[in-house]
């Protein structure tokens, strides 16, 4: 009889203290590391939307894997399965946003290279446009112009070599506007003078 | 018979326990699932938040829910490494409520201020863009300083950025953005128009002048000069008999207080001298009497209030001469017209035949009325 009950009771306190499958802490550190690595690579930045989706996933596993925990029997295989998606998709994306860093910052020196040679364009078409009586270019007004421009665009450089390439393109294309209009001011003016 | 009994209340025991054990066993399973639930849905609402960009648009109320979001993770955390029988996961369940409840606020403040956000953007753009057509109508042709005409640029391209950030849905950074070129526009738009508004206080005497001018044209030939039209005319028996386009000094805004301020004058003056062949490096010029006695006496009247330093010089030798067509305003102060309209006007001219010299001869309200002061130029 004694048998019987201290059986009983053994199995009961197994039951209770053995029944818990292994937490996944390797996994959850491992998906979370990899999160981590996509934000520092700019996926926040550059790809906010998919990574606004990685963070849900990444919360969606960590439930997941609590709710095993406070299970009397727990299984952590979904789980796992859900926190190695996550990490898959996380180191994708870090491969993701360094293409997407490549494709603007090519946008962007693009742009730039735009914008310099319009400058380019319009100082050969301030040396046409016409001159002052003592021999000095009456074009201050558009000189000024030209230097904001510039300016904008030595801003923009210095904004890609700081791995700002959203807002380096950004300005190198507000800049290429603006060069624009001076070109077609300059190209205006000297028709001007030629119709005369 | 004992035995019996012993056996009895053991089994009663026992089947008392295993009743409470599955009862408590239940009461965890339940509650275990019902933090589950609180959480994801939390968890649910702060990805909602996020796509809603509630981190930006009300930052400190999502930061909080985040905050509150984790503290209940740990929580779940803390309490899941107890005993599964003495687990208690109520402060679990009710942190995870609030912060849901305060994530849903954030999105609901996010809303809001998103709106708010496009709202005073656009109103600002609008409110921008026609300061920029303004500017560009009215006073970007004035002779303004190398500063403002750099604020107005660099003021310009920031608006341009603000616009793309717009078209993105990035409202806040677009309004900040617009701020800051509001700010470079609006300093170069207020100078320009202060500029042009203090320059029209002279117009009731240009309107006299002009009134002058059209009387004196019924005994003889008169040239009236509109600055701001960049016209020179030849005026009739009352009415306008040639109409040529001219240049001027660089800074012809404003009356010629001094040599070398690149002003053209303005009053009444006369022919004094034609100038052609090897007189004039200009083709043909009409000498004027500039300085005038109104212009000396202002002149020395500057001099003494110390509006100009005492070293200045009056200057002299102004004239419409010929060499025009350059497309802007280049003279030292002369009236430049074309060298074929030199030969129209040369003529017409005689030494004393009068020359007025007025910033407009329409009013500024007038001016603009028509489509912009500079289509009005580039007509020309």
């Amino acid at each position: 009889m004694k048998k019987s009950v201290f059986g009983l009771l053994t199995i009961a306190m197994v039951l209770v203290f053995s029944s818990c499958a292994k937490y996944p802490q390797v996994e959850v550190d491992a998906a979370k590391a990899a999160v981590e690595a996509a934000k520092a690579a700019g996926a926040d930045v550059y790809l906010p939307e998919a990574f606004t989706g990685l963070l849900g996933s990444l919360d969606a596993a960590t439930v997941m894997v609590e709710e095993q925990k406070s299970k009397f029997f727990s299984n952590y295989d979904e789980a796992k399965s859900k926190l190695s998606e996550v990490s898959a998709a996380a180191a994708q994306m870090v491969t993701d946003t360094e293409a997407r860093k490549a494709e603007l910052k090519e946008e962007a020196l693009a742009a730039i290279e735009s914008v310099k040679g319009l400058i380019a364009q319009n100082q050969e078409l301030v040396e046409k446009a016409p001159k002052g009586k003592e021999g000095k270019a009456a074009l201050e007004a558009i000189k000024a112009d030209l230097a904001a421009v510039e300016a904008a665009v030595a801003e923009a450089a210095s904004l890609v070599e700081g791995g700002n390439f959203i807002g380096a393109a950004d300005k190198a294309k507000a800049a290429n506007d603006k060069a624009v209009s001076i070109n077609e001011e300059l190209n205006a003016a000297i028709a001007k003078t030629k119709k005369r | 018979m004992k035995k019996f009994w012993i056996i009895g209340v053991v089994s009663f025991v026992f089947v008392l326990v295993i009743v409470i054990t599955g009862l408590k066993w239940h009461k965890q399973k339940v509650a275990g699932e019902n933090t589950a639930i609180a959480l994801r849905s939390a968890s649910e609402a702060i990805s909602n938040a996020r796509l809603r960009h509630a981190f930006v648009y009300a930052s400190s109320l999502f930061h909080e829910s985040e905050e509150m979001y984790q503290k209940a993770m740990q929580m779940w955390r803390k309490e899941n490494e107890r005993w599964y029988f003495v687990r208690d996961y109520d402060q679990v369940i009710s942190m995870a409520a609030n912060a849901e409840e305060k994530v849903n606020l954030a999105i609901k403040k996010a809303g809001e201020h998103r709106d708010r956000f496009q709202k005073d953007f656009e109103k600002l753009a609008e409110q921008l863009s026609s300061k920029i057509k303004d500017f560009e109508s009215y006073y970007s042709f004035l002779p303004l300083p190398e500063d403002i005409r750099n604020k107005f640029v660099k003021g310009r391209i920031l608006f341009t950025e603000s616009q793309r950030s717009g078209d993105k849905g990035e409202f806040s950074k677009a309004y900040n953005k617009a701020k800051d070129a509001s700010e470079l526009i609006s300093q170069a738009y207020d100078f320009g128009k202060k500029k042009l508004n203090n320059y029209f206080e002279s117009f009731k005497n240009w309107e006299k002048l002009n009134k002058e001018a059209l009387q004196l044209s019924h005994s003889r030939r008169i040239i009236m000069v509109d600055k701001i039209a960049r016209k020179c005319y030849v005026y009739k028996n009352g009415k306008i008999s040639h109409a040529f386009n001219s240049e001027l000094g660089r800074n012809w805004v404003g009356d010629k207080n001094k040599q070398g301020d690149k002003s053209t004058p303005e009053g009444k003056y006369y022919v004094t001298k034609k100038l052609k062949g090897s007189q004039t490096i200009y083709y043909k010029a009409l000498l004027i009497n500039y300085p005038n006695e109104e212009d000396k006496a202002r002149f020395n009247s500057n001099k003494a209030n110390g509006v100009i330093p005492k070293t200045a010089q009056i200057g002299g030798l102004i004239e419409i001469h010929g060499g025009g067509g350059k497309g802007t305003d280049w003279t030292d102060g002369c009236v430049a017209l074309t060298d074929k309209d030199m030969d129209k006007i040369y003529p017409l001219a005689d030494v004393g035949t009068p020359v007025f010299i007025v910033g407009s001869l329409v009013s500024w309200d007038q001016l603009k009325t028509r489509e912009t002061l500079k289509a009005a130029n580039d007509d020309e």
